[in-house]
């Protein structure tokens, strides 16, 4: 098994950076031991939080969340590498702690090169080598080394059924999100007013997001929005022309807050009165799915 | 553009209430500044908007929305007033945040009557938010019996002096001590706190003081949460003025300036002395 990264490019760096910064939160948010997988193939890398770690019942739980990030290596990266076991088993799958991986990247300034790759310490490692640039011509550069403590996933051990993307076949109804700006700083003063929001998205590009709390009730309405056609040959997929979830406003809050890099849009799918089901696409590098199952009354 | 007149739009009609408001800030940084207590009393006059806050019987904050900041203003009757939560009226106005050169949002205020909600209806760009708050029956407000006949001094000071001299007092006591003296001709602020007396004076001559109108030296002691209270008002105020009466009761007005409609609004503050020492 091998994995090698090389980050050169000090926005690379920045970037990379912001991509663990937001799964970290996400982790700190939905998975109880703050934890998730960490997919590797020649292709694509993966961060993935199954819906069965992040049963969230402790904390105000109100609904299963779970994501799954996918990002291209190639323009991420300036070099990777990756070789599973054989050629059948040509993937790596690690569970680890997205903090310390970002606590590593955030460590020091001036880093001139970051090395990444997977070793055997006591136990497997990812070790990220951090180049930094010398102080002054005089002194030579300094490198700093973290180990951090990863568990190999076996793939004996996994089924077909497990890590695999969310599937989309359920959907009803597919919206593109308005700005974030608006739609942060509005969530963020719903939460003040309530504990759950419902979304209402249309297939003629409308969508509102209703609170009803003993105080107040509070309506905003975002109009010409882009649908997009859902694939109508799939078995279970039925059209809707009117969709509704109800969440909850901390999870939503927490997602939209976890966000630490500009998203290009961010598509929304719904399962009526199930769960809506986030797309957040950055240039054609990332794609962040993100789910929050809806609430009954 | 702006005139005094209070005008009926076809749509206002059915309201006891109507008004529209170019840009909804105004509102929220007017109703910001009295909302030291959660639930306020609205009121509609024939002059413009009342929103007071009370505690504890003891204080009073109200800021004073005049019509001629409004674009559109029309009551049906003489005055309405309902109780709301104040709180959650300033998150309403302020849904859309406020992200800089761009049109700001515009505001329409809708009350049907005893037993409807205040209606407030926001635009932003294309996008509307519509929010309709609960309201309760009025209570009846303490009447400060701030007889406007009974001030023995007055004091215009600039926002600026006020705020420093604010600044420099102990918080370790919860009592200030107001001093206007009519032999050293100035205004002294005294708390009296663990490691000691701390004396701020402002002398009439001071670039800060704008008017020093003293009858008859006072010496009074007033809670510090009261001036707390109204910290958010000063500092969006450019003048104030310090008045109090021969019972030691504080009237503190703010001249609030808005700078979009190049008008003014008024916040005041009233207050009675902890003790009285003469």
């Amino acid at each position: 098994m091998k994995f090698g990264v090389k980050l050169i490019d000090s926005s690379n760096i920045e970037y990379f950076t912001q991509i663990v910064s937001t799964v970290s939160k996400l982790c700190s948010k939905t998975a109880s031991d703050k934890s998730c997988a960490l997919k590797l193939t020649p292709d694509m890398v993966f961060f993935i939080l199954p819906e069965f770690a992040a049963n969230n019942l402790g904390s105000g739980g109100s609904g299963r969340t779970s994501f799954w990030i996918s990002l291209d290596p190639k323009s991420i990266f300036d070099f990777y590498i990756c070789e599973g076991k054989s050629m059948d088993d040509n993937l790596i799958m690690l569970e680890i702690q997205a903090e310390n991986l970002l606590r590593a990247l955030k460590s020091s300034p001036n880093m001139k090169m970051v090395r990444i790759k997977l070793t055997k310490r006591q136990t497997p490692c990812i070790t990220v080598e951090i180049d930094l640039h010398s102080m002054s011509s005089k002194t030579s550069s300094r490198t700093i080394t973290h180990d951090i403590p990863v568990k190999v996933i076996s793939s004996s051990k996994l089924s077909s059924n497990d890590f695999q993307e969310p599937n989309i076949n359920m959907t009803n109804l597919s919206i593109l999100m308005p700005p974030i700006k608006i739609v942060k700083h509005m969530i963020e003063r719903m939460k003040c007013l309530s504990d759950f929001v419902s979304l209402e998205a249309s297939d003629q590009g409308t969508l509102t997001f209703k609170i009803d709390a003993d105080a107040v009730s509070v309506c905003t309405y975002f109009r010409n929005l882009t649908n997009f056609p859902i694939h109508a040959q799939r078995q279970n997929a039925c059209e809707y022309s009117l969709c509704t979830v109800r969440l909850s406003l901390k999870r939503l809050s927490d997602f939209i807050n976890a966000l630490q890099f500009q998203p290009n849009k961010i598509i929304c799918n719904f399962v009526n009165n199930k769960y809506a089901h986030f797309f957040v696409i950055h240039n054609e590098d990332l794609v962040l799915q993100y789910l929050i199952s809806s609430v009954l009354i | 553009m702006n005139t005094t007149l209070i005008t009926r739009s076809n749509e206002g009609e059915k309201y006891l209430l109507y008004a529209k408001l170019d840009n909804a800030k105004i509102l929220y940084n007017l109703a910001k500044s009295v909302n030291f207590k959660e639930h306020a009393v609205f009121c509609a006059l024939d002059s413009g908007l009342k929103i007071s806050c009370e505690d504890a019987k003891s204080t009073q904050g109200i800021a004073f929305v005049h019509t001629d900041l409004f674009q559109e203003y029309s009551v049906k009757e003489d005055c309405v007033c309902i109780k709301i939560n104040l709180s959650v009226l300033i998150e309403c106005l302020n849904i859309f945040g406020s992200i800089v050169n761009s049109i700001p949002t515009a505001l329409k205020i809708c009350y049907e009557g005893y037993g409807h909600p205040l209606s407030l209806l926001l635009e932003d760009n294309g996008i509307i938010t519509e929010c309709n708050i609960k309201t309760m029956e009025a209570d009846s407000l303490v009447n400060f019996e701030f007889d406007f006949d009974r001030i023995i001094n007055k004091i215009i000071i600039k926002s600026e002096g006020l705020k420093e001299a604010l600044s420099e007092i102990d918080v370790s006591n919860d009592i200030i001590e107001i001093v206007i003296s009519i032999e050293k001709q100035f205004l002294r602020l005294s708390s009296f706190g663990l490691i000691g007396d701390t004396h701020i004076d402002i002398p009439a001559s001071s670039d800060y003081i704008e008017s020093f109108d003293c009858k008859k030296t006072q010496v009074n002691r007033y809670k510090v949460s009261f001036f707390r209270n109204s910290l958010k008002a000063l500092v969006s105020s450019s003048k104030v003025a310090l008045r109090i009466t021969d019972s030691g009761v504080m009237g503190i007005q703010f001249l609030i300036p808005i700078p979009e409609l190049s008008k003014m609004a008024f916040v005041e503050f009233y207050f009675c002395p902890d003790e009285e020492i003469e």
